[in-house]
């Protein structure tokens, strides 16, 4: 159960003599935010990828028509 | 007749040989190149991270929460190089659109992903520098000049994204482009902003003048992390421009199958 705290202080330095619980808290939230919003944006791509591979992998006889496109 | 129009383009461009080799792409090649780069990347991050929070000392004034500079800067370093080559891309698409097709869809492509990325790190740039603001000031947010001005740009290029999403008409990437030139004049202004105006934001740190700089011990973790976020920055759009040409592609497949119809 402290395996996530043990990690963030073990990832961020804190020092009681100059930091505050606030500093220490927006250091690690700034730095997760990065990660988080970097990753969701990456997952984001690859799925418009995947999106855009089917599109272009569509059969080669497509009929406008009957789709109501024409 | 807007289909026609848009297919008698077409023929012009798919009757060129070297066109086709241009939008032709080799998927093992460019997956293993993709994560080569990738890997890298994570890589370079990884150790810049580690220098930021683990090499370099905390801060004389603000402890170690004058780190999150060193995600902070970066950001910003990542979004003005976006937010440039969007100018160049979408001035090279508007004097290109009538002369040649290849080149402005090319154009065009690198516009939008560029936007994208600089908007993502537009947004991480505002969100970190009020955690930061909250952790230092004491405030998340203040309606001074530099924060303002970035909320402004922030917002145009917002504008772009939705306005490329929405418009379906002819003129969408032209009127994208010509949004992109007026979106960018923000830039300097938010560069600026610091000289011009006394603000809440301290004043330039780097080309400040003579008494501005940072300490020596804390230029490798600035460094390795600007390099290493460039370095993702350019991934990103490398990413987003392949899928920006396959959804060219389907569209030029699309209008050919079309006019083969209509035929």
């Amino acid at each position: 159960m402290n395996l996530l705290p043990n990690l963030l202080s073990s990832l961020f330095p804190f020092d009681a003599r100059i930091d505050t619980r606030l500093g220490y808290r927006h250091l690690v939230m700034a730095y997760c935010v990065v990660w988080v919003i970097q990753v969701c944006y990456v997952c984001y791509l690859v799925l418009q990828w995947k999106s855009a591979a089917g599109t272009a992998a569509k059969p080669e006889r497509y009929n406008y028509i009957e789709r109501g496109r024409g | 007749m807007m289909a026609t129009w848009r297919g008698a383009g077409l023929r012009h461009n798919m009757a060129s040989s070297h066109s086709e080799n241009l939008l032709r792409i080799e998927p093992g090649m460019t997956k293993a190149l993709a994560c080569l780069c990738l890997c890298l990347t994570v890589v370079l991050i990884a150790i810049a991270t580690y220098i930021g929070l683990s090499v370099v000392p905390p801060d004389a004034d603000q402890g170690n929460v004058g780190r999150i500079l060193y995600y902070h800067l970066p950001n910003w370093v990542a979004m003005s190089c976006c937010f440039f080559v969007n100018l160049a891309a979408s001035i090279t698409y508007l004097a290109s659109r009538n002369r040649s097709a290849n080149l402005a869809l090319m154009a065009d492509a690198l516009a939008v992903s560029t936007a994208e990325v600089g908007l993502v790190f537009c947004s991480l740039g505002l969100i970190t520098g009020s955690i930061w603001g909250r952790a230092v000031w004491g405030i998340w947010w203040t309606w001074d000049a530099r924060l303002t001005a970035t909320l402004v740009l922030w917002l145009m290029y917002v504008a772009y994204l939705v306005l490329r999403k929405v418009s379906t008409g002819g003129q969408s990437r032209t009127l994208a482009a010509v949004l992109a030139i007026f979106a960018y004049c923000d830039v300097p202004i938010v560069y600026m902003s610091t000289r011009w105006w006394r603000t809440q934001h301290p004043a330039p740190v780097f080309f400040g003048g003579p008494n501005a700089g940072i300490d020596p011990s804390m230029k490798p973790a600035v460094s390795w992390n600007i390099y290493a976020w460039l370095a993702w920055a350019v991934l990103l759009v490398g990413l987003r421009i392949a899928i920006e040409r396959r959804r060219q592609l389907a569209a030029q497949a699309e209008a050919a199958e079309a006019l083969e119809f209509i035929a």
